[in-house]
């Protein structure tokens, strides 16, 4: 694990346990407790935390500063998984968007290889975690009213920004795929994005994994057939593999299980 | 217009929730060449299958010179005058071909029942001297070649006089010789008003004779025409529709150095083949039944021997003589063919898992909790529900890919050779076989992908050869989107 990657780890711990005490985070990211140590004084001048005898406890402060960019995400394989076909469909040199959402967070974290990109979005969280991971690329973000509860933009100035955009990808982080409703999303201004955005972007990829299949979220995207291309896991339902398939749309499961 | 023989009125046919068929509506006249086109997958054989007594449930009716006939065996199917030359030859080995020839009476125009063996030699070899065939009737079976086994075929169809005769691709391994003798068996019987429903990819070499085409696509008849109203260069937009490969999960890999090479390749079965496969490379492999696609994956398995050429894994001469070799060398098989592809239907799952040569030690009895936990945490990975004490003969064909690929992942294969891996396999299988394809290329193994079905390797392959009596004939690349499109022209010209 990079020391990066570790401190996330202990903040997302902390956050969600409030106090913890050496020996078990020693052992929970298998490191030694000096390291575990030196993890905290270091989070400890970030004002994170408070170092106490033999364990830390959380900044009551930092809690509510940072919560929101902190994952606590407990489907992170799932996440990453999905994460690592998408970039496949990136190539060098690409303008892409990616929509609001939780999966679109781990895809704008693994474009360290790519070279000469331009990450379009108008998620905070997402846009936080693409310049952490991967700073290489050229990060642009759209003017317009934040959401507070999400840290998501929307608005007027949004629309306006992304039209000046030519994407040759767009990712959509989906909340609910159903035989009968189709695509759906948690707000009107989501779908409206995904809407306008689809219609400049010369490549359009609904990515949603499997729990969210036979589910209807609030708002409507439109029918199974709006996306040419839905990255998803294999554990989606067999009748919305039958659907995809005989409709002509692509469907990319997420394997893991060869070794080399 | 001559009277009306067969009618299939809305006919559907469902095995496990897969739709085989859907609402077929077909009329054959008699004495009528009707011709029925598709992909491979596309229903075409399932149909000649239903009209052969050999699927019972169907739903829809079947007319019969105007009455209505439930074809719900294949004595139903014979007694009501169909008689169908199914794609494999369906002889006795250990017969002679004069046997063969005289073996059903039921629809022989002299009655044979009394004639002796020596009589049966003399008539059958008639037959055989008026057909220009040039065997000796004494022969038995098993000793002749697939396109011989054809010839003593259609020289028993020669002298039958069935209402209705179905020919499912006659034509896939036979030569041009051999092609003209069977056209003027089918056109001798068009002129005695035997009607011939006459399934094929190839539609050049039956042209001539041919009333009318019907065109079938995943399991439904998409169109009939006359033959005159016929535009062969719209030939595959009919048989694949407007938007073809795109609903295939293609993932994109970065191709590395080559790993395995054949070079000037000979044996019985091709001549002369060389190509090379790379790194997280997918090339397809394809071409008609005795094209020589099969023989070839089976010579680089080590079953069968080659007698010319050499091959290469990553860079270094390999010397295949067996199996094992091919087993030790990192290449993998996996086949949707029962008998082929190595499964145990009865020992349970998990002995089927760890059935490689190098667990040969393993104790069968106790199950060690090593291999339990190694196979729950492979099956779940390949999205296989099934329990490790099942046996393999109740599992579904998704099921049993599943389990065969599981094997192979728990070796260190490098090279994967997919023989029609989605053959009676449901759609949703077919996909996690496709997704699989991808976890193993992105992960820098290399596969060969040997099938029949045009549209799968148009939709997953990076370049396909096409094989034809032995050699290969033609070979198509992904990122020259033309020659993709020229693969079907190839396989069957």
């Amino acid at each position: 694990m990079l020391p990066m990657e570790r401190l996330n780890k202990i903040k997302a711990i902390l956050t969600e346990k409030k106090q913890l005490d050496v020996s078990t985070l020693s052992a929970m990211l298998n490191v030694t407790e000096t390291t575990v140590r030196r993890d905290l004084e270091k989070l400890e001048n970030e004002s994170f935390l408070i170092r106490t005898h033999g364990g830390a406890l959380l900044c009551d402060d930092a809690q509510t500063a940072s919560s929101l960019y902190v994952s606590n995400d407990v489907n992170e394989t799932l996440y990453n998984s999905i994460s690592s076909i998408a970039v496949h469909f990136i190539n060098d040199g690409d303008v892409i968007f990616l929509g609001p959402g939780i999966s679109t967070k781990y895809i704008a974290r693994c474009l360290t290889q790519k070279r000469a990109l331009t990450i379009v979005t108008n998620d905070l969280i997402v846009a936080h975690d693409c310049s952490q991971y991967s700073s290489n690329v050229q990060l642009m973000v759209p003017g317009g009213t934040v959401n507070p509860s999400n840290l998501q933009i929307y608005g007027r100035l949004t629309d306006l920004s992304l039209k000046s955009f030519l994407f040759d990808i767009a990712f959509f982080d989906i909340d609910g795929v159903s035989l009968t409703r189709g695509f759906t999303v948690s707000s009107l201004e989501k779908t409206y994005l995904i809407q306008d955005t689809m219609r400049i972007a010369k490549k359009n990829i609904a990515v949603c994994d499997y729990t969210k299949f036979s589910i209807d979220s609030t708002v409507s995207v439109g029918p199974l057939t709006t996306f040419q291309t839905v990255i998803s896991n294999e554990q989606a339902p067999i009748e919305y593999k039958e659907y995809f398939f005989q409709n002509h749309i692509q469907l990319f499961g997420t394997f893991d299980a060869y070794r080399g | 217009m001559p009277d009306l023989l067969l009618e299939i009125k809305s006919l559907s046919l469902m095995i496990q929730d897969v739709v085989l068929l859907n609402n077929i509506n077909l009329k054959i006249h008699k004495g009528e060449a009707h011709i029925l086109l598709g992909e491979n997958g596309a229903g075409k054989s399932t149909l000649v299958k239903v009209l052969s007594g050999m699927h019972a449930n169907y739903t829809g009716t079947i007319t019969i010179e105007g009455k209505e006939i439930p074809l719900t065996s294949p004595d139903k199917a014979l007694s009501s005058g169909i008689i169908t030359l199914q794609q494999d030859t369906n002889l006795f080995g250990h017969l002679s071909i004069a046997e063969n020839i005289f073996l059903d009476t039921q629809y022989n125009v002299q009655s044979v029942l009394h004639l002796s063996k020596k009589e049966k030699v003399v008539a059958s070899q008639k037959i055989l001297d008026d057909l220009t065939i040039l065997l000796d009737s004494k022969q038995e079976v098993r000793h002749l070649n697939l396109a011989q086994q054809r010839m003593v075929e259609f020289a028993k169809i020669s002298t039958l006089t069935p209402k209705l005769l179905i020919l499912d691709e006659p034509g896939a391994c036979l030569d041009e010789v051999g092609m003209a003798i069977a056209l003027r068996v089918i056109e001798n019987l068009l002129k005695k008003n035997v009607s011939i429903f006459y399934v094929t990819h190839e539609y050049k070499s039956i042209s001539h004779l041919a009333d009318f085409i019907s065109v079938m696509r995943d399991g439904s008849l998409i169109k009939t025409t006359s033959a005159t109203n016929y535009d062969s260069t719209n030939i595959s937009k009919f048989i694949w529709g407007e938007n073809y490969p795109d609903k295939y999960p293609k993932l994109k890999a970065k191709l590395g150095s080559e790993t395995f090479c054949v070079e000037h390749l000979c044996s019985n079965f091709f001549k002369d083949i060389s190509f090379s496969l790379y790194k997280s490379e997918i090339l397809g492999i394809t071409g008609l039944v005795g094209s020589g696609k099969s023989n070839l994956a089976k010579t680089i398995l080590g079953i069968n021997k080659f007698t010319e050429g050499n091959i290469y894994i990553d860079r270094l001469k390999a010397d295949i003589h067996s199996p094992s070799a091919a087993i030790n060398l990192g290449i993998a098989y996996v086949t949707s063919d029962l008998i082929e592809s190595g499964l145990y239907l009865d020992l349970c799952a998990l002995d089927n898992a760890f059935a490689l040569g190098k667990h040969s030690g393993r104790n069968s009895i106790a199950h060690t909790k090593f291999e339990k936990k190694q196979f729950a945490k492979y099956s779940h990975r390949l999205n296989l529900q099934v329990d490790f004490n099942a046996i393999p003969l109740r599992f579904s064909g998704g099921e049993r890919q599943k389990l065969l690929l599981m094997r192979w992942f728990m070796s260190s294969a490098k090279i994967f050779i997919f023989d029609e891996p989605t053959n009676n396999v449901d759609i949703a299988s077919k996909i996690d076989i496709y997704n699989l394809i991808n976890d193993l290329v992105s992960k820098g193994a290399s596969v060969i992908f040997i099938s029949s079905n045009i549209e799968e390797l148009t939709g997953m392959c990076d370049r396909i050869l096409v094989l034809r009596n032995g050699s290969i004939a033609y070979e198509a690349r992904r990122d020259v989107p033309e020659t993709f499109k020229q693969v079907y022209g190839f396989m069957t010209s």
